[in-house]
Protein backbone atom coordinates (compact mmCIF):
# COMPACT_ATOMS: atom_id res chain seq x y z
CA UNK A 1 0.00 0.00 0.00
CA UNK A 2 1.00 3.52 -0.92
CA UNK A 3 2.31 5.71 2.49
CA UNK A 4 0.85 8.98 2.00
CA UNK A 5 2.28 11.79 3.99
CA UNK A 6 0.85 12.89 7.10
CA UNK A 7 1.56 15.81 9.48
CA UNK A 8 4.69 13.56 11.59
CA UNK A 9 6.06 12.80 8.26
CA UNK A 10 9.59 14.98 7.90
CA UNK A 11 9.41 17.37 5.16
CA UNK A 12 13.37 16.65 4.41
CA UNK A 13 12.22 13.08 3.76
CA UNK A 14 9.00 13.84 1.50
CA UNK A 15 11.37 15.88 -0.27
CA UNK A 16 13.80 13.02 -1.10
CA UNK A 17 11.58 10.24 -2.09
CA UNK A 18 9.29 13.27 -3.98
CA UNK A 19 11.62 15.77 -5.13
CA UNK A 20 9.43 17.21 -7.29
CA UNK A 21 7.70 18.64 -4.09
CA UNK A 22 10.05 21.45 -3.62
CA UNK A 23 8.53 23.29 -6.50
CA UNK A 24 5.76 23.87 -3.99
CA UNK A 25 7.74 25.39 -1.30
CA UNK A 26 7.91 29.15 -2.57
CA UNK A 27 4.00 28.90 -3.04
CA UNK A 28 3.84 28.32 0.72
CA UNK A 29 6.12 30.71 1.62
CA UNK A 30 8.56 28.10 2.77
CA UNK A 31 12.34 28.35 2.49
CA UNK A 32 14.89 25.76 2.36
CA UNK A 33 16.98 24.76 5.39
CA UNK A 34 14.52 22.93 7.64
CA UNK A 35 16.23 20.39 8.74
CA UNK A 36 14.74 17.63 10.31
CA UNK A 37 11.46 19.64 11.32
CA UNK A 38 8.35 17.26 10.65
CA UNK A 39 5.44 18.48 8.07
CA UNK A 40 3.41 19.57 11.11
CA UNK A 41 6.24 21.11 12.98
CA UNK A 42 7.34 23.84 9.25
CA UNK A 43 3.90 24.09 8.82
CA UNK A 44 3.53 26.02 12.42
CA UNK A 45 6.71 27.98 12.00
CA UNK A 46 5.38 29.46 8.51
CA UNK A 47 1.70 29.71 9.89
CA UNK A 48 0.77 27.58 6.91
CA UNK A 49 -2.68 25.18 7.44
CA UNK A 50 -1.54 21.67 7.96
CA UNK A 51 -4.27 20.21 6.65
CA UNK A 52 -4.38 22.11 3.02
CA UNK A 53 -0.05 21.55 2.81
CA UNK A 54 -1.03 17.96 3.41
CA UNK A 55 -3.42 17.39 1.28
CA UNK A 56 -1.14 19.28 -1.57
CA UNK A 57 1.54 17.28 -1.18
CA UNK A 58 -0.35 13.86 -1.51
CA UNK A 59 -1.94 14.64 -4.56
CA UNK A 60 1.27 16.24 -6.00
CA UNK A 61 3.09 13.26 -4.91
CA UNK A 62 0.78 10.05 -5.45
CA UNK A 63 -1.47 9.96 -8.63
CA UNK A 64 -3.57 7.11 -6.78
CA UNK A 65 -4.54 9.81 -3.61
CA UNK A 66 -7.72 10.98 -3.05
CA UNK A 67 -8.40 13.50 -0.40
CA UNK A 68 -11.27 12.60 2.50
CA UNK A 69 -14.58 14.23 2.79
CA UNK A 70 -13.06 15.80 6.09
CA UNK A 71 -9.90 17.84 4.24
CA UNK A 72 -12.27 19.44 1.40
CA UNK A 73 -14.75 20.56 4.21
CA UNK A 74 -12.17 21.84 6.20
CA UNK A 75 -10.71 23.88 3.68
CA UNK A 76 -8.40 26.97 4.25
CA UNK A 77 -9.70 29.35 1.35
CA UNK A 78 -7.67 32.17 1.51
CA UNK A 79 -4.51 30.13 1.71
CA UNK A 80 -6.04 27.73 -1.29
CA UNK A 81 -6.67 30.62 -3.09
CA UNK A 82 -3.45 32.16 -2.74
CA UNK A 83 -1.93 29.04 -3.46
CA UNK A 84 -3.29 28.68 -6.59
CA UNK A 85 -2.42 32.23 -7.48
CA UNK A 86 1.14 31.90 -6.74
CA UNK A 87 1.08 28.61 -9.08
CA UNK A 88 -0.17 30.93 -11.82
CA UNK A 89 2.37 33.27 -10.89
CA UNK A 90 5.30 30.85 -11.11
CA UNK A 91 4.39 29.35 -14.56
CA UNK A 92 3.75 32.67 -16.11
CA UNK A 93 6.95 34.67 -14.68
CA UNK A 94 9.46 31.93 -14.55
CA UNK A 95 8.64 29.03 -16.03
CA UNK A 96 7.10 29.89 -19.11
CA UNK A 97 9.75 32.80 -19.66
CA UNK A 98 12.25 29.88 -19.32
CA UNK A 99 10.80 28.20 -22.66
CA UNK A 100 10.50 31.40 -24.45
CA UNK A 101 14.40 31.81 -23.96
CA UNK A 102 14.92 28.52 -25.60
CA UNK A 103 12.81 29.11 -28.62
CA UNK A 104 13.27 32.69 -29.32
CA UNK A 105 16.84 30.80 -29.41
CA UNK A 106 15.88 28.04 -31.23
CA UNK A 107 13.60 29.85 -33.87
CA UNK A 108 16.61 32.10 -34.80
CA UNK A 109 18.93 28.34 -35.60
CA UNK A 110 15.64 27.61 -38.21
CA UNK A 111 14.06 29.04 -41.25
CA UNK A 112 12.05 31.76 -40.67
CA UNK A 113 8.81 30.23 -41.22
CA UNK A 114 9.52 27.53 -39.20
CA UNK A 115 10.59 29.75 -36.18
CA UNK A 116 7.51 32.07 -36.70
CA UNK A 117 5.24 28.67 -36.92
CA UNK A 118 6.75 27.55 -33.63
CA UNK A 119 6.12 30.24 -31.78
CA UNK A 120 3.14 31.56 -32.77
CA UNK A 121 1.99 27.90 -31.51
CA UNK A 122 3.45 28.80 -28.28
CA UNK A 123 1.67 31.94 -28.03
CA UNK A 124 -1.40 30.41 -28.95
CA UNK A 125 -0.69 28.54 -26.07
CA UNK A 126 -0.02 31.11 -23.40
CA UNK A 127 -3.16 32.66 -24.72
CA UNK A 128 -4.79 29.83 -23.53
CA UNK A 129 -3.79 29.28 -20.55
CA UNK A 130 -3.48 33.05 -19.48
CA UNK A 131 -7.54 33.31 -20.69
CA UNK A 132 -8.25 30.11 -18.19
CA UNK A 133 -6.12 31.61 -14.93
CA UNK A 134 -7.65 35.46 -15.56
CA UNK A 135 -11.10 33.58 -15.28
CA UNK A 136 -9.87 31.82 -11.99
CA UNK A 137 -8.45 35.04 -10.58
CA UNK A 138 -11.16 37.43 -11.60
CA UNK A 139 -14.49 35.04 -11.27
CA UNK A 140 -13.93 31.59 -9.36
CA UNK A 141 -11.74 32.92 -6.66
CA UNK A 142 -13.79 36.25 -5.59
CA UNK A 143 -16.81 34.01 -5.89
CA UNK A 144 -15.56 31.35 -3.48
CA UNK A 145 -14.71 34.19 -1.09
CA UNK A 146 -18.10 35.18 -1.23
CA UNK A 147 -19.65 31.69 -1.05
CA UNK A 148 -17.43 31.04 2.09
CA UNK A 149 -19.38 34.30 3.59
CA UNK A 150 -22.63 32.82 2.62
CA UNK A 151 -23.51 35.10 -0.62
CA UNK A 152 -25.11 33.35 -3.80
CA UNK A 153 -22.42 32.40 -6.76
CA UNK A 154 -22.81 34.60 -9.70
CA UNK A 155 -21.50 32.14 -11.86
CA UNK A 156 -22.21 28.21 -12.77
CA UNK A 157 -18.93 26.40 -12.51
CA UNK A 158 -19.05 24.70 -15.62
CA UNK A 159 -16.34 23.71 -18.37
CA UNK A 160 -13.85 23.64 -15.63
CA UNK A 161 -12.20 19.54 -16.58
CA UNK A 162 -12.66 20.36 -20.05
CA UNK A 163 -10.56 23.77 -20.04
CA UNK A 164 -7.99 21.91 -18.29
CA UNK A 165 -7.97 19.09 -20.93
CA UNK A 166 -7.87 21.40 -23.31
CA UNK A 167 -4.75 23.24 -21.79
CA UNK A 168 -3.46 19.69 -21.52
CA UNK A 169 -3.87 18.70 -25.15
CA UNK A 170 -2.22 21.72 -26.07
CA UNK A 171 0.61 20.95 -23.83
CA UNK A 172 1.16 17.67 -24.75
CA UNK A 173 0.86 18.83 -28.86
CA UNK A 174 3.61 21.20 -27.91
CA UNK A 175 5.86 18.37 -26.51
CA UNK A 176 5.06 15.96 -29.92
CA UNK A 177 5.90 18.94 -31.94
CA UNK A 178 9.21 19.70 -30.42
CA UNK A 179 10.09 16.01 -29.85
CA UNK A 180 9.33 14.59 -33.74
CA UNK A 181 9.21 17.59 -35.83
CA UNK A 182 11.70 19.94 -35.00
CA UNK A 183 14.35 20.04 -37.57
CA UNK A 184 17.95 18.72 -36.54
CA UNK A 185 20.30 21.47 -37.39
CA UNK A 186 19.26 22.95 -34.09
CA UNK A 187 21.93 23.23 -31.31
CA UNK A 188 21.35 20.13 -28.56
CA UNK A 189 21.95 22.92 -25.43
CA UNK A 190 18.19 24.61 -26.75
CA UNK A 191 15.99 21.37 -28.40
CA UNK A 192 17.28 19.08 -25.03
CA UNK A 193 16.71 21.85 -22.79
CA UNK A 194 13.04 23.02 -23.83
CA UNK A 195 11.88 19.82 -24.12
CA UNK A 196 12.95 18.99 -21.04
CA UNK A 197 11.42 22.63 -19.67
CA UNK A 198 8.16 21.44 -21.58
CA UNK A 199 7.94 18.26 -20.02
CA UNK A 200 8.35 19.57 -16.31
CA UNK A 201 5.81 22.13 -16.69
CA UNK A 202 3.28 19.92 -18.51
CA UNK A 203 3.88 17.72 -16.02
CA UNK A 204 3.28 20.57 -13.18
CA UNK A 205 0.21 22.29 -14.68
CA UNK A 206 -1.42 18.64 -14.82
CA UNK A 207 -0.94 18.46 -10.66
CA UNK A 208 -2.38 21.52 -10.76
CA UNK A 209 -5.19 21.04 -12.58
CA UNK A 210 -5.76 18.06 -10.13
CA UNK A 211 -5.38 19.84 -7.15
CA UNK A 212 -8.49 22.09 -8.61
CA UNK A 213 -10.16 19.17 -9.40
CA UNK A 214 -10.16 17.41 -6.40
CA UNK A 215 -10.24 20.47 -3.38
CA UNK A 216 -11.48 23.69 -5.32
CA UNK A 217 -14.24 22.09 -7.10
CA UNK A 218 -15.48 19.60 -4.47
CA UNK A 219 -15.08 22.44 -2.11
CA UNK A 220 -17.10 24.89 -3.71
CA UNK A 221 -19.89 22.20 -4.32
CA UNK A 222 -19.92 21.57 -0.70
CA UNK A 223 -20.36 25.94 0.11
CA UNK A 224 -23.51 26.02 -2.60
CA UNK A 225 -24.62 22.32 -0.88
CA UNK A 226 -24.02 24.19 2.39
CA UNK A 227 -25.67 27.40 1.93
CA UNK A 228 -28.56 25.71 0.05
CA UNK A 229 -27.66 27.64 -2.69
CA UNK B 1 -9.77 -21.49 -34.70
CA UNK B 2 -11.79 -20.23 -38.23
CA UNK B 3 -10.56 -17.86 -39.97
CA UNK B 4 -13.82 -15.58 -41.33
CA UNK B 5 -13.61 -15.11 -44.90
CA UNK B 6 -15.65 -11.77 -46.45
CA UNK B 7 -16.48 -12.59 -49.90
CA UNK B 8 -16.93 -8.89 -51.80
CA UNK B 9 -18.83 -10.48 -55.49
CA UNK B 10 -22.12 -9.39 -57.12
CA UNK B 11 -22.94 -12.22 -59.08
CA UNK B 12 -24.66 -15.11 -56.66
CA UNK B 13 -23.56 -17.95 -58.58
CA UNK B 14 -19.94 -17.25 -58.00
CA UNK B 15 -20.32 -15.99 -54.40
CA UNK B 16 -22.49 -19.38 -53.76
CA UNK B 17 -19.51 -21.61 -55.68
CA UNK B 18 -16.69 -19.97 -53.86
CA UNK B 19 -18.53 -20.71 -50.55
CA UNK B 20 -18.46 -24.19 -51.12
CA UNK B 21 -15.22 -24.38 -51.71
CA UNK B 22 -14.36 -22.04 -48.64
CA UNK B 23 -16.67 -24.55 -46.36
CA UNK B 24 -14.91 -27.24 -47.61
CA UNK B 25 -11.77 -26.07 -45.05
CA UNK B 26 -12.18 -26.90 -42.04
CA UNK B 27 -10.05 -23.88 -40.45
CA UNK B 28 -12.03 -21.27 -42.88
CA UNK B 29 -15.39 -20.05 -43.02
CA UNK B 30 -17.44 -18.10 -45.85
CA UNK B 31 -18.99 -14.81 -44.22
CA UNK B 32 -22.52 -13.83 -46.05
CA UNK B 33 -22.19 -12.60 -49.76
CA UNK B 34 -21.15 -8.71 -50.01
CA UNK B 35 -22.13 -7.08 -53.55
CA UNK B 36 -21.73 -3.76 -52.94
CA UNK B 37 -19.01 -1.52 -51.23
CA UNK B 38 -21.68 0.65 -49.18
CA UNK B 39 -23.00 -2.43 -47.50
CA UNK B 40 -19.31 -3.14 -46.56
CA UNK B 41 -18.94 -0.09 -44.97
CA UNK B 42 -20.64 -1.12 -42.37
CA UNK B 43 -20.64 -4.45 -41.84
CA UNK B 44 -16.63 -4.86 -41.65
CA UNK B 45 -16.63 -3.48 -38.16
CA UNK B 46 -19.62 -6.26 -36.88
CA UNK B 47 -18.61 -9.37 -39.14
CA UNK B 48 -14.88 -9.12 -38.37
CA UNK B 49 -13.60 -10.69 -40.90
CA UNK B 50 -9.77 -12.16 -41.09
CA UNK B 51 -9.01 -12.26 -44.91
CA UNK B 52 -11.38 -10.57 -47.83
CA UNK B 53 -11.61 -12.13 -50.83
CA UNK B 54 -12.95 -9.10 -53.52
CA UNK B 55 -13.85 -8.86 -57.38
CA UNK B 56 -11.30 -5.44 -57.71
CA UNK B 57 -13.84 -4.52 -60.86
CA UNK B 58 -16.32 -4.35 -57.49
CA UNK B 59 -13.64 -2.94 -55.08
CA UNK B 60 -11.05 0.07 -55.37
CA UNK B 61 -8.86 0.12 -52.70
CA UNK B 62 -6.79 2.95 -53.22
CA UNK B 63 -10.32 5.06 -53.05
CA UNK B 64 -12.15 3.40 -50.30
CA UNK B 65 -12.81 5.61 -47.14
CA UNK B 66 -12.29 3.33 -45.11
CA UNK B 67 -9.15 1.84 -46.18
CA UNK B 68 -7.36 2.35 -42.52
CA UNK B 69 -9.96 -0.49 -41.10
CA UNK B 70 -8.96 -2.97 -43.19
CA UNK B 71 -5.26 -2.30 -43.23
CA UNK B 72 -4.98 -4.99 -41.23
CA UNK B 73 -6.38 -7.54 -42.95
CA UNK B 74 -5.01 -9.45 -45.77
CA UNK B 75 -6.93 -9.02 -49.31
CA UNK B 76 -7.19 -11.53 -52.38
CA UNK B 77 -8.24 -10.24 -55.66
CA UNK B 78 -10.70 -12.78 -57.36
CA UNK B 79 -10.27 -12.17 -60.80
CA UNK B 80 -11.77 -13.59 -64.25
CA UNK B 81 -11.59 -11.23 -66.34
CA UNK B 82 -8.15 -8.45 -66.93
CA UNK B 83 -7.79 -6.61 -64.12
CA UNK B 84 -5.25 -3.54 -64.53
CA UNK B 85 -1.54 -4.86 -62.85
CA UNK B 86 -1.81 -1.22 -60.64
CA UNK B 87 -4.98 -2.56 -59.26
CA UNK B 88 -3.80 -6.02 -58.78
CA UNK B 89 -0.96 -4.59 -56.68
CA UNK B 90 -3.33 -3.68 -53.79
CA UNK B 91 -3.66 -6.95 -53.53
CA UNK B 92 -1.79 -9.27 -50.96
CA UNK B 93 -2.76 -12.62 -53.48
CA UNK B 94 -4.88 -13.60 -56.28
CA UNK B 95 -7.16 -16.55 -56.81
CA UNK B 96 -8.21 -17.14 -60.55
CA UNK B 97 -11.49 -18.47 -61.64
CA UNK B 98 -9.64 -21.14 -63.55
CA UNK B 99 -7.80 -22.43 -60.13
CA UNK B 100 -8.44 -25.77 -58.18
CA UNK B 101 -10.07 -26.36 -55.22
CA UNK B 102 -6.74 -27.52 -53.64
CA UNK B 103 -4.87 -24.07 -55.25
CA UNK B 104 -8.21 -22.05 -53.64
CA UNK B 105 -7.67 -23.54 -50.63
CA UNK B 106 -3.57 -23.05 -49.87
CA UNK B 107 -3.53 -19.51 -51.45
CA UNK B 108 -6.46 -18.29 -48.93
CA UNK B 109 -5.10 -20.16 -46.18
CA UNK B 110 -1.61 -19.30 -46.88
CA UNK B 111 -2.31 -15.52 -47.69
CA UNK B 112 -0.50 -12.57 -45.57
CA UNK B 113 -0.23 -9.25 -46.19
CA UNK B 114 2.19 -8.33 -48.23
CA UNK B 115 4.69 -6.55 -47.08
CA UNK B 116 5.33 -3.61 -49.49
CA UNK B 117 1.68 -2.47 -49.27
CA UNK B 118 2.06 -3.30 -45.03
CA UNK B 119 5.26 -1.03 -45.39
CA UNK B 120 3.40 2.22 -46.51
CA UNK B 121 0.38 1.19 -44.82
CA UNK B 122 1.37 0.08 -41.23
CA UNK B 123 4.03 3.25 -41.17
CA UNK B 124 2.89 6.32 -39.62
CA UNK B 125 2.59 8.52 -43.01
CA UNK B 126 -0.67 9.82 -43.50
CA UNK B 127 -2.70 9.10 -46.50
CA UNK B 128 -3.29 11.13 -49.30
CA UNK B 129 -6.76 10.84 -47.92
CA UNK B 130 -5.88 11.74 -44.19
CA UNK B 131 -3.89 14.68 -45.32
CA UNK B 132 -6.61 16.18 -47.03
CA UNK B 133 -8.80 15.81 -44.25
CA UNK B 134 -5.89 17.60 -42.45
CA UNK B 135 -5.43 20.24 -44.87
CA UNK B 136 -9.44 21.47 -44.30
CA UNK B 137 -8.72 20.93 -40.17
CA UNK B 138 -6.06 23.35 -40.28
CA UNK B 139 -7.93 25.68 -42.58
CA UNK B 140 -10.77 25.63 -40.10
CA UNK B 141 -13.47 23.56 -41.10
CA UNK B 142 -15.66 21.63 -39.09
CA UNK B 143 -16.07 17.65 -39.75
CA UNK B 144 -19.32 18.23 -41.37
CA UNK B 145 -17.57 20.89 -43.83
CA UNK B 146 -15.17 18.38 -44.86
CA UNK B 147 -17.46 15.78 -44.86
CA UNK B 148 -19.21 18.17 -47.73
CA UNK B 149 -16.15 19.61 -49.67
CA UNK B 150 -14.53 16.04 -49.82
CA UNK B 151 -18.26 14.08 -50.78
CA UNK B 152 -17.40 11.88 -47.77
CA UNK B 153 -19.75 11.13 -44.78
CA UNK B 154 -19.42 12.35 -41.02
CA UNK B 155 -18.12 9.27 -39.93
CA UNK B 156 -15.63 8.65 -41.74
CA UNK B 157 -14.04 12.38 -41.44
CA UNK B 158 -14.43 11.44 -37.56
CA UNK B 159 -12.38 8.11 -38.47
CA UNK B 160 -9.62 9.92 -40.55
CA UNK B 161 -9.94 12.24 -37.68
CA UNK B 162 -9.13 9.66 -35.25
CA UNK B 163 -5.82 7.94 -37.40
CA UNK B 164 -4.20 11.40 -37.92
CA UNK B 165 -3.95 12.38 -33.93
CA UNK B 166 -3.07 8.01 -33.19
CA UNK B 167 -0.18 8.43 -36.34
CA UNK B 168 0.85 12.45 -35.50
CA UNK B 169 0.31 12.27 -31.76
CA UNK B 170 -1.25 15.88 -31.87
CA UNK B 171 -4.68 17.01 -30.67
CA UNK B 172 -5.42 20.26 -30.72
CA UNK B 173 -6.65 21.88 -34.03
CA UNK B 174 -3.84 24.45 -33.30
CA UNK B 175 -1.43 21.81 -32.95
CA UNK B 176 -2.56 20.10 -36.30
CA UNK B 177 -1.89 23.56 -38.26
CA UNK B 178 1.51 23.81 -36.67
CA UNK B 179 2.12 20.02 -38.03
CA UNK B 180 0.96 21.16 -41.25
CA UNK B 181 2.57 24.22 -41.95
CA UNK B 182 6.03 22.55 -40.64
CA UNK B 183 5.63 19.41 -43.38
CA UNK B 184 4.87 21.98 -46.04
CA UNK B 185 0.97 20.48 -46.39
CA UNK B 186 -0.14 24.30 -46.10
CA UNK B 187 1.00 27.69 -46.40
CA UNK B 188 0.64 30.19 -44.00
CA UNK B 189 -1.05 32.05 -46.46
CA UNK B 190 -3.54 29.70 -46.99
CA UNK B 191 -4.95 29.98 -43.08
CA UNK B 192 -6.67 32.87 -41.71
Amino acid sequence: MTKYFHEQTKLADAITTHPELIQLLPRFGISLGFGDKSIQYVCKEYSVPLNLFITICNIYAFDSYLPTETDIVNTDTRHLISYLKKSHQHYFECRIPHIEKHLNIIAAQISNKQGSILKSFFNQFKKEVRTHFDYEEKDIFPTLLNLNKGLAPSYEFNGYEEAHSNIEDTLSDLIQIVFKYLPPNVEHENSIGMAFDILQLADDIKKHARIEELILVPFINHLERRHNL
Amino acid sequence: MKRNVLIIESSEIIYKGIRDIINSCPQLYALQQIDSISMLDSRIITLHPDIIIANPTLFDLASYDLQEQINNIPKIAFVYQYIRPNILQQYDAIIDIHDSTNKIIHTITNVTLNTSTNESQESNELTEREQDVLILIAKGLMSKEIADTLNISVHTVISHRKNITRKTGIKSIAGLVAYALLNNLLDSTEIE
